[in-house]
Formats: C-alpha cells, sequence, structure tokens
C-alpha cells in the first residue's frame, strides 16, 4: 500500500517536471525567435525604396519626386556630417515616433505601428549605409 | 410385361434426350443466359467477407473504447452490419429492378448486376461490384433516377453486352466515364448567359465543353433552338481593307495560328488560289482609304521615344489583355508582329479611338495623350517586322470578276458566321444542332471510314471535331466546310459530352434546375467582368493583375453614386497610379451591374445606403481639421485642391468618393486592407479619429452633390 503511494508521488513528479520543461521550451523558443529577427541590411533597403523614396529620394538625398510639395525638406541621408552626429538609437527613435517626436517636422509620420522592431532596426543599417557614417559613440 | 429391344432403344433415346436437356436448361438458367446470377453470387461473397470483416474490425476497436457514449454507438453500429450480413445471407438471385416512374414508366435493371451502385464501401472493387464514384446518387437516388437517364444504354436488357447498349440497332450505347456528365446539362441548363468561368461540380467536362462551343463560336454556323444566335464575334470586316496589308492578310487567312497561337480563328486549309481571291475581295473594301495622320510619323524612329512607348505599354494596363514579346494577357491579339500587320498611322487613328474605326471594338479608349500615342506607335513599329514588301489597298488594281469570285468563295465558307461584312447575312448553313445527338450512326457519312470499328456517334463527333475534313471525298463530292479548331484530345473530348446533350429527349420538368440564375447580380456581374476582362488589371479575391488597385473591398470602400460617375467618366485617383482606368461606355445598366456585383463581392446586402447620416459639431470638425493639417501633416503625402504631396490618392474628392465606415477602419489599421500601402498606420488618442474622419468627410462635398 505504502510503496504504491510512493510510486503514485514519483509518477506525479516526474509528470511535472515534464511540463516545467514543456513550457519553458515554449517559452524560450517564443522569446528566442522574436529576438533572433536580427536587423538586416537588405529588409532595410526593401523598406528604404518602398517606404521612404517618394520623399527621401532613391540615392536618400531628400531629393525624392514628392521633397518639392514639403517645406521644410525631407533630410538628406547621404549628408555625413549631419548624419553621424545622430545615434543610433536617435535615428530608431526618429523613424519610430515620427518627426515630431524628436522635434522636427511632422511631414516625417511615425512608423512605429506599421513596422516591427527589427524591421526599424534594419532601416538604422541602411541609413548607415547610405551616409557611410558612424554614429556619435 | 417384357419390352421390345425397339422400345428400349426407343425409351433409352428419349431419357437420354431428356437427361442432356435437363443439364442444359439447368446449365443454361445457372450460367449461360442468365449471366447476372454469376455476378450477384460473386458479389454475395465480397459482400459477405467485407461485412465479416467489418465485423471483426469493430469489435477489436470495442475492447479498446471505455466510455458509454462510445460503446453505444459501436453497438448500434456492430447491430447494424449484423443486419446487413444477415440480409446478404439470405438473400437468393433475382431480378432487382428501378421502376422510373418519371421517366416515361421505364424499368431499369442494372442494379441487378451493379448491386453495389448506392452501397457505400466498395469503392475499390471492379466494376460491376463498385460503389458509384463521386457524390451523384446523393441528390439523384437510382431509385428515382435509375442508370440509364445519365448513362445510356438499354436498362431492361440483362446480359453485359445488351444491357451497355451495344446489341444491334439500339441507338443510345453506354455513356462511359467523364461523357455521362453530357446528361448533367440536360437538367442543370447552362443557357448562354452564364458566365465562362461557372463550375458544376462532378459536371467539369460538359462544363468546359460547353465553354468551347460558345468561344468558338459554334452557333455562329449551327442553328441550335436552344440557344439564341450570338452577336457575330470577331471584327467587323467592312474596313479591313484600311487597316491591313496584303500580304499579312494572306498569310492570316492562310494559317491563323502562325501569327496569333491562341486565336479563335481555325484553320480552313485553303488553296493558295482561294486565300488570294478572298484577301483581294476583303480588301477591296473600303479599299483606297488610307488614313491621314501625319502625327503617327514624327516620332517615329526616335529613340527616345521608343523607350518612352516601351515603358508605356508597360505602365498603362497594355498588357492587361495584350502580349507583347511574351508578356502579358491573351484577351486581345499578341502586339508582337503588329509592324508586319498594319502600317504607323492606322496605328496611332486606332489608339486615339478605337471605336472610331469599329463602334463595338472590344478595345477600350485608354485616354491617352497625343504625344504618348506616338510614343506608343514609334516602339511597336520597332518589334519584329517582316523584311518582305508590304501593299495596301490603294496600291492595287482590283478586277470586277476578282471581286465577285473572292465573295462568293467567301460567302461559301461561311465567313460571315463570325464576321460582319457588309451588308452579307449572317451565318452558314452547316447542318443544325437540333437533336444532334439523336442522329444514328447508319445517319452519318462514314466515308474514308469504313473499316473503323465502333461506328458510335460518340466516335464519329470525335473525329469530326478533331479532324473535320477526315471525311470529305473528292471522288464521291462529299464536301466538308467546317474549319479545323485545332482541339486538344481533351478539348474534343469536352466538346463532344457537351454536344451528346444536344438530344431530344426532354427530361420531367420537376426535375429542371439552372445551375445557377443568370440574372443573378453575381452571375450578371461575373459574366461582365469577362466580357470585358476587368481582371486583366484589377484584383477580386486574389485572381486577377496588379496594375490597377484591388477591388474586392470596393463596394464596402466607395460610395455607389461616385462609382457610377468614375465608371461613367474616369479620372486620375491615385497620382503613382500609372495604369490609367480605360473609358469603356458601358451602358447605365451594365455600370449598375457592377456597381452592385462589386457591392455583393465585398459583402454589402445592399449598395444604396447613406451612411453619414451622422450629426457633425463645427467644433469637432476643426479639432479633425487641426489634426489634419499640424499633427498628421496629411497634405505631405495628399493633395487636397491643387495643394500637398503626390504620395496619396487626391483628397479633393474624399467625402464624395469614400464611405464613412471605411475610412475609419482604413484608419484604423491601413495594412490591414492593403497589406503594402506606403500609408503610416497611427494610433489615435481619444476621439481623435472620429475629429478626423468628421473633417474627411466635409472634403470635396460639392462634388458629391454634384454627382447625386
Amino acid at each position: 500500500m505504502r510503496s504504491n503511494k510512493r510510486q503514485n508521488m514519483k509518477n506525479l513528479l516526474k509528470i511535472a517536471a515534464l511540463v516545467v520543461c514543456a513550457a519553458l521550451t515554449v517559452v524560450l523558443t517564443v522569446r528566442y525567435s522574436a529576438a533572433g529577427e536580427k536587423p538586416k541590411l537588405a529588409e532595410g533597403k526593401r523598406l528604404y525604396m518602398h517606404y521612404c523614396t517618394m520623399c527621401h529620394g532613391v540615392k536618400g538625398d531628400g531629393k525624392g519626386f514628392n521633397a518639392g510639395y514639403l517645406d521644410p525638406k525631407p533630410a538628406d541621408h547621404t549628408n555625413a556630417g549631419e548624419m553621424s552626429k545622430r545615434t543610433d538609437e536617435k535615428l530608431f527613435d526618429t523613424v519610430s515616433g515620427g518627426g515630431k517626436s524628436v522635434g522636427k517636422s511632422t511631414y516625417m509620420p511615425p512608423w512605429g505601428w506599421t513596422f516591427t522592431e527589427a524591421q526599424i532596426e534594419s532601416l538604422v543599417l541602411y541609413l548607415r549605409q547610405l551616409c557611410n557614417c558612424k554614429g556619435p559613440e | 410385361m417384357r419390352l421390345t429391344t425397339k422400345q428400349r432403344t426407343v425409351h433409352l433415346i428419349f431419357t437420354a434426350t431428356l437427361v442432356v436437356f435437363t443439364v442444359w436448361a439447368i446449365y443454361s438458367e445457372a450460367v449461360s443466359s442468365r449471366p447476372w446470377k454469376k455476378y450477384q453470387r460473386e458479389f454475395k461473397k465480397i459482400e459477405l467477407k467485407d461485412t465479416a470483416d467489418r465485423l471483426n474490425n469493430l469489435e477489436l476497436e470495442k475492447q479498446k473504447i471505455k466510455d458509454s457514449d462510445g460503446l453505444k454507438k459501436i453497438d448500434r453500429n456492430i447491430e447494424l452490419l449484423k443486419l446487413r450480413l444477415a440480409k446478404a445471407e439470405s438473400g437468393s438471385p433475382k431480378i432487382i429492378q428501378n421502376w422510373l416512374l418519371e421517366f416515361n414508366n421505364e424499368a431499369d435493371r442494372c442494379v441487378t448486376c451493379h448491386m453495389a451502385v448506392d452501397k457505400p464501401g466498395f469503392e475499390k472493387q471492379a466494376n460491376p461490384y463498385k460503389t458509384h464514384p463521386g457524390n451523384y446518387l446523393e441528390k439523384h437516388p437510382v431509385q428515382t433516377f435509375g442508370c440509364v437517364n445519365c448513362h445510356d444504354g438499354e436498362g431492361h436488357a440483362l446480359t453485359v453486352e445488351q444491357a451497355h447498349g451495344h446489341g444491334e440497332n439500339w441507338l443510345k450505347p453506354l455513356l462511359s466515364g467523364s461523357y455521362a456528365q453530357s446528361k448533367c446539362v440536360k437538367c442543370h441548363s447552362l443557357g448562354q448567359e452564364l458566365p465562362r468561368d461557372i463550375v458544376m461540380p462532378g459536371g467539369e467536362k460538359v462544363v468546359k465543353g460547353w465553354r468551347l462551343y460558345m468561344e468558338k463560336n459554334c452557333l455562329g454556323c449551327h442553328v441550335n433552338s436552344l440557344y439564341e444566335r450570338p452577336k457575330r464575334i470577331a471584327p467587323v470586316l467592312t474596313k479591313v481593307g484600311r487597316k491591313v496589308n496584303k500580304e499579312w492578310i494572306k498569310r492570316w487567312i492562310n494559317k491563323p495560328k502562325d501569327y496569333l497561337p491562341k486565336t479563335n480563328m481555325p484553320d480552313f486549309s485553303l488553296e493558295d488560289e482561294e486565300v488570294e481571291l478572298i484577301s483581294t475581295y476583303l480588301l477591296s473594301l473600303a479599299g483606297g482609304e488610307k488614313i491621314n495622320e501625319p502625327k503617327a510619323l514624327q516620332r517615329l524612329n526616335d529613340k527616345l521615344a521608343i523607350e518612352s512607348g516601351k515603358s508605356l505599354v508597360n505602365k498603362l494596363g497594355c498588357t492587361g489583355c495584350h502580349t507583347i514579346n511574351g508578356k502579358g494577357g491573351d484577351f486581345a491579339p499578341d502586339l508582337s508582329g503588329i509592324a508586319g500587320k498594319t502600317y504607323p498611322e492606322f496605328l496611332y487613328f486606332w489608339l486615339k479611338d478605337p471605336k472610331a474605326h469599329q463602334p463595338d471594338a472590344p478595345m477600350p479608349d485608354l485616354r491617352i495623350p497625343e504625344e504618348e500615342i506616338q510614343d506608343i506607335v514609334a516602339y511597336l513599329f520597332t518589334l519584329k517586322k517582316d523584311k518582305e514588301k508590304t501593299t495596301y489597298a490603294w496600291d492595287i488594281d482590283f478586277a470586277p470578276e476578282v471581286i465577285k469570285k473572292g465573295k462568293d468563295l467567301l460567302k461559301d465558307k461561311g465567313c460571315t458566321g463570325c464576321h460582319e461584312i457588309e451588308d452579307l447575312p449572317q451565318g452558314f448553313n452547316a447542318p443544325p444542332h437540333d437533336g444532334v445527338a439523336s442522329k444514328r450512326p447508319e445517319e452519318l457519312i462514314w466515308t474514308n471510314m469504313e473499316d473503323f470499328n465502333e461506328k458510335s456517334l460518340k466516335n464519329w463527333l470525335t473525329i469530326k471535331v478533331m479532324d473535320p475534313k477526315k471525311f470529305s471525298s473528292k471522288q464521291q463530292n462529299i464536301i466538308t466546310r467546317m474549319p479545323k479548331f485545332d482541339f486538344t484530345e481533351e478539348e474534343a473530348e469536352a466538346l463532344v459530352t457537351f454536344i451528346l446533350s444536344l438530344t431530344k429527349e426532354n427530361f420531367p420538368k420537376r426535375h429542371l434546375r439552372t445551375l445557377a440564375d443568370a440574372g443573378s447580380v453575381e452571375m450578371k456581374g461575373r459574366k461582365l467582368l469577362e466580357d470585358r476582362n476587368c481582371l486583366g488589371c484589377h484584383t477580386i479575391n486574389k485572381k486577377g493583375g496588379s496594375v490597377a488597385p484591388d477591388l474586392t473591398d470596393e463596394g464596402r470602400k466607395v460610395r455607389p453614386e461616385w462609382l457610377f460617375s468614375f465608371i461613367t467618366q474616369p479620372y486620375r485617383i491615385r497620382p503613382l497610379q500609372e495604369a490609367r482606368m480605360p473609358y469603356f461606355k458601358l451602358s447605365g445598366d451594365e455600370i449598375t451591374t457592377m456597381i452592385e456585383y462589386l457591392a455583393f463581392v465585398s459583402g454589402e446586402t445592399y449598395p444604396y445606403i447613406y451612411a453619414d447620416k451622422k450629426v457633425t459639431y463645427e467644433e469637432d470638425i476643426a479639432a479633425g481639421k487641426e489634426l489634419y493639417q499640424k499633427e498628421l501633416a496629411c497634405l505631405g503625402c495628399h493633395t487636397f485642391e491643387g495643394k500637398g504631396g503626390l504620395v496619396g490618392p487626391e483628397h479633393t474628392d474624399l467625402a464624395s468618393r469614400l464611405r464613412r465606415e471605411w475610412i475609419e477602419s482604413w484608419l484604423e489599421n491601413p495594412q490591414a486592407i492593403q497589406p503594402d500601402v506606403k500609408m503610416p498606420r497611427f494610433k489615435f488618442k481619444d476621439k481623435e479619429k472620429e475629429y478626423l474622419v468628421d473633417y474627411l468627410m466635409t472634403m470635396g462635398r460639392e462634388r458629391f452633390l454634384a454627382v447625386q
């Protein structure tokens, strides 16, 4: 009778351990797969070409076909002098929160509800390639 | 009493004869004259074994089941199988017949051998022990409809040969496999007005045949009282002389598929002399009337113009219907060889307004500015030009007797079945198709096919549609005028399946159904969509082209009054949209059909609802205006009354164009409606979105009122 009870306890423990392991695996997989979505330069370029070039231009020089209708003018992303003054975080915030969030023109809309974080990071990567510069340390 | 030897001999002979006859009678009864008994015994074995196997399986399964519900269920199944087993065991061979009260009181005995037709579970057996494939019998129980109403054959016969209609003089041999679908349309009539992409589950083959019958315009030459004679499907040829050159028209008539592999124009297998006569006659019509458009030549051979023309044909939406250099749709002719067919001035004249040359031309007016037409003409005339010389009508001296000969020949060949030419009457009197499928094989001409094995109507029709000239013979003076359509074997099978439905038999009215109501909004809309090839450019429910906006949501999105005015007189809405909505010159009824159809597609039950009965307040509108102009800076991308950016659609007509509910759902999440749209998603606080929409609904209201 007693050994039976002990056996039951053992089994219960085994099952509990298994359930915990399984739950952990699932949680971690989900977490890592989200975190594992690394910023990619190619994705940044694709997004830039599709969403940004109307104003910032295909070359990133701020001379897109729509720039003529805007005042203030869109930023020139090839200007290394200006771009190197901004940290990657600042670029991220500008894309995510729009011009208004960093005290600039509202013509730059916020993209944070359209893109994922990884997508915005990809865009920042591409912006760095456009200016061929780094942000301040 | 002692029998004499003679008596004994007589007795012996009689006894022997009696024995022989008895044995023969038993054998004949059991085996030879009632072959169905053999099949029934065989099926009994199969059924007993199958039922026993299933019972075994169920018993095994039962041991694993613990819950009472499952047990109850399995017990019931076991009980049913046991009943089936008992029934199968007790039955002795007998003729089974279905008495078809509604179908001329006929007796149909096919199930005597085909015992499993309506018993599921014998799908993998060979015939006659097989369950009927598909779910046809669900709605057509064999007790009511019998077998012969779909499959033909001789229903009351009980030998294999006779029952399958291969007995001598029996008119309806078995329609095997998908040929039986020809009977579907006897009750589920397809009519003429249904969209060609209609689907009949289980009747795919006959629908395909119907589609071919309509597309290839068989009714152009063959009268059929089931259908109205359709409008002539091919171009009007009365003014062809001012359009094409002689070298091209001769090549075209000779072998149409060499120029357009996908054309519906068949091959008439004409002799060279006949081609010459017909071409000359056609060119003599409106001959010498060269189109005078000097602008067409101005930019010809100009490199920049050619470059621009090339990008225009891709951008404007030409390839939604035409193929150019291997890319594009096949609704309209491939343009890759156009330079060898016509001359620049004509093309310019045509592009300016297709209806000026041919009032009912399917090509719409694309509202192309003159300079762009010049560029397109310049580009198209760089495409595959045949180097040989070209002769046009105005270069030819026509001899009246040649013209007359050509005209007579053209009438004889039946060209007017599809083409309108001068005032020649429509069509050619090919054999009528009324009851054509009730013809007996002996009524048909089998010239050159005397040794043909199975002279059935089905085989004759197959030969005829595949190679119409097969039965013609010069010696016997048998002339075939029917041209060759180059059907594939599969197409021929489909077409023959459909033609086999054209019998004289009539089915009871109670069972007649239309597959779909051709007058319904859905069917009328789909037909219109097909006729105008809207999906060459637009997409609906993931089907169609991508040069113009997706219309799946259109009925929910725009106001019907606006849509009516837009289709009547299209204009540019999206600065980034390069394809131009053509001017289709649809009738008011057609436009209404289109609006109702689009509402149907997007799940709107009734399109004419006025949604903005909402009471709005000045201060809300002012708050919305503030958001629009400052906070969200909408004018960065959108233009309103001449001011603003060129990325998104114009807002000048916004309130007249869009419906309030749609704008609300769009603003909530644009990407949810159009995944790759360039507009970002905004997050609104409190009632901001409502204020914004209040303001948006004031933009371009005047236009809306004008439209109303």
